[in-house]
């Protein structure tokens, strides 16, 4: 299959028909049919908070965009809008005793960031750069683990144990392969 | 939110055209970071690591400049006083997560009085009304992607509205009745419950998110909140549990507060007091603070 990549299990190929789009065609192995179930479960869920259905044509959430609009630091507020969006999601799914994995938590809310990003964008609240996306992206990250610590369902032991393992990657030269994609950064940064 | 760094390369199938994605390489120093965080506190002390705790100076400088680009904000200060986001979260789930949530932005032409009848509405103001069209245009139009696969078997009913294959399907969406939606086997704990066949006759909408949308009709969408979703009403309806929510983030929020960008030095002291440098005790292995002067 074009721009797949290497390794792709044969049996988790989409079907023929099925083109790649080309935000798809990253290297990396292809999420499981249950991860990717759960990741769509999880979109679908934050499209609907988003823009949830009303009478008449759908709309965007009031709350989403006063939230969006909340202080005068557009970074900070798409960080907290998309990590409380995540939490939410992620806590309505354990209220029914069900689990998002952490991985697919992590995919869904970086596309989260960037679909809140648009419809600030469509709703002429701020136009942000790639580099704000990002940047609210890290803030989100972190919120949402301070957060999730306090609350108990982030595991701040575990994630040290996973620092660990960069730290060590990148001491032995070994970190793109812990850190896919962050030696274009590393180059980029020298 | 262990099991983050294994992940990262992870291929998922979009659903939803996100063109503002956040690309691979933010996606390993989000990793870098949130895991990070946790032991360091990363984000607010990230300028003041230096090579202390054996990262190299390649990877310190990039986890740097991503965690103080984050925290400037794109160029704002947030030395504006105050906690950046004290109340902006007023609302927030509470109304976005719970039934009743037909906030409708009118398009112009029919003004507040529409949306005042309609059940829930409120006029919002916008100088630029939100609609299915602009929305849709905004964020890229036409099919959203994926729903097909392996991976979308047990959701197809939902997914051929939202996948690449819309347009071939549009007749028989149209026609008056959806697939039943099933949960996907092997899931585990998503989709535990099958949901009945979709027989109302959906609406035909144009591309992209809303487009996706308005092609369900209401039961479908009600089945959105069924598996991962369905405790999203029970879970946002607790007022306690919204208040508390928005009270964390407000309270998060402050821990970013304080930063002069004017003196930023990746290396250097950026707090108002003495910033703590990252030591490892040769003894243990262990991560300590040490604060000098």
């Amino acid at each position: 299959m074009n721009g797949l990549g290497a390794g792709m299990d044969a049996a988790q190929q989409p079907q023929p028909e099925q083109q790649q789009a080309p935000e798809q065609q990253e290297r990396g192995e292809p999420a499981s049919p249950e991860e990717q179930a759960i990741y769509e479960q999880v979109m679908r869920n934050a499209a609907k908070v988003i823009a949830p259905a009303g009478e008449g044509e759908p709309t965007i959430s009031e709350s989403v965009l006063k939230s969006l609009k909340g202080s005068d630091n557009p970074v900070m507020n798409l960080a907290t809008t998309a990590s409380m969006l995540v939490r939410t999601l992620m806590k309505s799914a354990q209220a029914n005793g069900m689990q998002i994995p952490n991985d697919v938590l992590f995919h869904a809310g970086a596309d989260i960031v960037g679909l809140l990003a648009e419809v600030a964008d469509v709703a002429k609240i701020h136009q942000y750069s790639d580099e704000d996306v990002e940047r609210a992206f890290y803030l989100g990250l972190d919120m949402y683990r301070q957060a999730g610590t306090e609350e108990g369902d982030v595991d701040p032991e575990a994630l040290k144990q996973e620092f660990g393992m960069i730290r060590e990657a990148d001491q032995s030269g070994n970190l793109e392969q812990v850190l896919p994609g962050i030696s274009q950064r590393m180059k980029e940064a020298a | 939110m262990s099991g983050i760094i294994k992940g990262i390369g992870k291929v998922f199938k979009k659903i939803v055209k996100v063109v503002k994605k956040v690309a691979l390489p933010a996606l390993a120093i989000g990793a870098a970071i949130v895991t990070g965080g946790a032991a360091l506190g990363i984000m607010p002390g990230l300028a003041s690591l230096g090579g202390s705790i054996g990262l190299s100076a390649g990877l310190t400088s990039v986890l740097s400049t991503a965690g103080t680009g984050a925290l400037l904000g794109g160029g704002m200060s947030l030395l504006t006083g105050g906690n950046p986001i004290k109340g902006m979260t007023a609302g927030f789930i509470g109304g976005a997560a719970v039934g009743g949530l037909g906030q409708v932005l009118q398009p112009a032409a029919q003004g507040a009085t529409q949306a005042a009848t309609s059940a829930g509405n409120i006029a919002t103001g916008f100088d630029t009304p939100i609609t299915a069209s602009n929305w849709q245009s905004a964020i890229g139009g036409g099919a959203a992607q994926g729903g097909g696969g392996a991976a979308s078997q047990g959701v197809q009913g939902l997914g051929t509205s939202l996948g690449t294959t819309a347009a071939n399907t549009a007749s028989s969406v149209a026609a008056g009745s959806m697939a039943p939606i099933t949960p996907v086997s092997g899931v585990g704990a998503v989709g535990a419950t099958a949901a009945p066949a979709v027989t109302q006759t959906v609406t035909q909408g144009g591309g992209g998110l809303l487009g996706a949308f308005n092609r369900m009709n209401p039961y479908v969408q009600a089945s959105l909140i069924q598996g991962l979703g369905s405790g999203l009403s029970s879970a946002a309806a607790s007022k306690d549990m919204r208040r508390a929510e928005r009270e964390r983030y407000e309270r998060l929020a402050a821990n970013y507060e304080g930063y002069e960008p004017a003196a930023l030095d990746p290396f250097g002291p950026i707090r108002r007091e003495p910033s703590p440098v990252w030591k490892i005790d040769p003894a243990t292995g262990d991560l300590y603070r040490d604060y000098e002067g």
